[in-house]
């Protein structure tokens, strides 16, 4: 298993993005969502470290149907209730989790409009 | 639902049903609200990952609060406000985005009878977030989109 490492806030995270999520060429703030349940839980990114965009698009159940948006890392951590950590897949030493989005309340609505404020894209989705 | 329906000239209709109505200064939220009936047309699984399908029911909800906070807005401020964006949201709700170089605004409204629930910031760097009933609300208590 790969070793935890600390992500530097200069460093970039690339966060799938269905097509689902993209009306009118804009993304939308419902994209933002944590899976996964207990320490597992968060919502799944590739550090750049360990991947290009294209290999983070590759990973998704469907790359046809998907697109990759970056983050900042600092950007991120920036984000009240919001942290970045390294959480390494036997078969994904990239893979990283942003955590802190709650199930409900008006802090899970902050957290998706700044997170929207503070990607960018990389890949757009085929339409 | 219990919604008050105003009596302008331009309707907004479901099904052959009228939502709301709106006056003439309203014209684009209007426009906003006939786009945002794509929500409707999303199926289950619309996302690859088994997110559901929208309600006409939230939809409703998310319609007659925007208009009747935009009337509001406008007869007691004098101002149109700005046309927000309406998008769908997480687990059947409904987002409402104000976004200018002024304002970032997010609304969300639930599926369920939960409050709806906002995060703002403005140009001047105030932020605000909060939580509403959008049947029965204070126009005095909330961010204005203008």
């Amino acid at each position: 298993m790969w070793e935890i490492e600390i992500i530097p806030d200069d460093a970039v995270l690339y966060y799938r993005v269905h097509k689902g999520y993209v009306v009118d060429g804009q993304l939308i703030p419902g994209v933002f969502k944590e899976r996964g349940e207990g320490e597992n839980r968060g919502m799944s990114t590739d550090w750049n470290k360990y991947s290009s965009t294209k290999e983070a698009l590759a990973r998704s159940r469907n790359p046809a149907d998907n697109g990759i948006v970056s983050f900042i890392t600092g950007e991120v951590r920036d984000i009240k209730d919001i942290v970045v950590e390294h959480a390494p897949e036997p078969d994904n030493r990239a893979h990283s989790h942003i955590k802190g989005i709650p199930p409900k309340k008006p802090m899970k609505t902050r957290i998706r409009r700044q997170l929207l404020d503070a990607c960018k894209w990389e890949i757009k989705p085929e339409k | 639902m219990n919604t008050k329906v105003s009596e302008y000239k331009n309707k907004i209709e479901l099904n052959g049903k009228v939502i709301q109505t709106l006056p003439d200064t309203l014209l684009s939220l209007q426009k906003a609200i006939e786009k945002s009936k794509y929500i409707l047309d999303l199926q289950p699984n619309w996302d690859g990952e088994d997110a559901e399908a929208y309600t006409e029911n939230v939809w409703i909800k998310a319609v007659a609060f925007l208009c009747e906070f935009s009337i509001d807005i406008f007869d007691t401020f004098g101002k149109t406000p700005v046309t927000p964006s309406i998008y769908h949201g997480p687990e059947g709700s409904i987002d409402i985005l104000w976004k200018t170089d002024d304002l970032n605004l997010l609304l969300n409204i639930p599926k369920d009878d939960q409050p709806a629930t906002f995060s703002g910031e403005n140009s001047l760097g105030q932020e605000y977030e909060g939580s509403l009933n959008t049947n029965n609300y204070s126009l005095s208590f909330l961010p204005h989109p203008f």
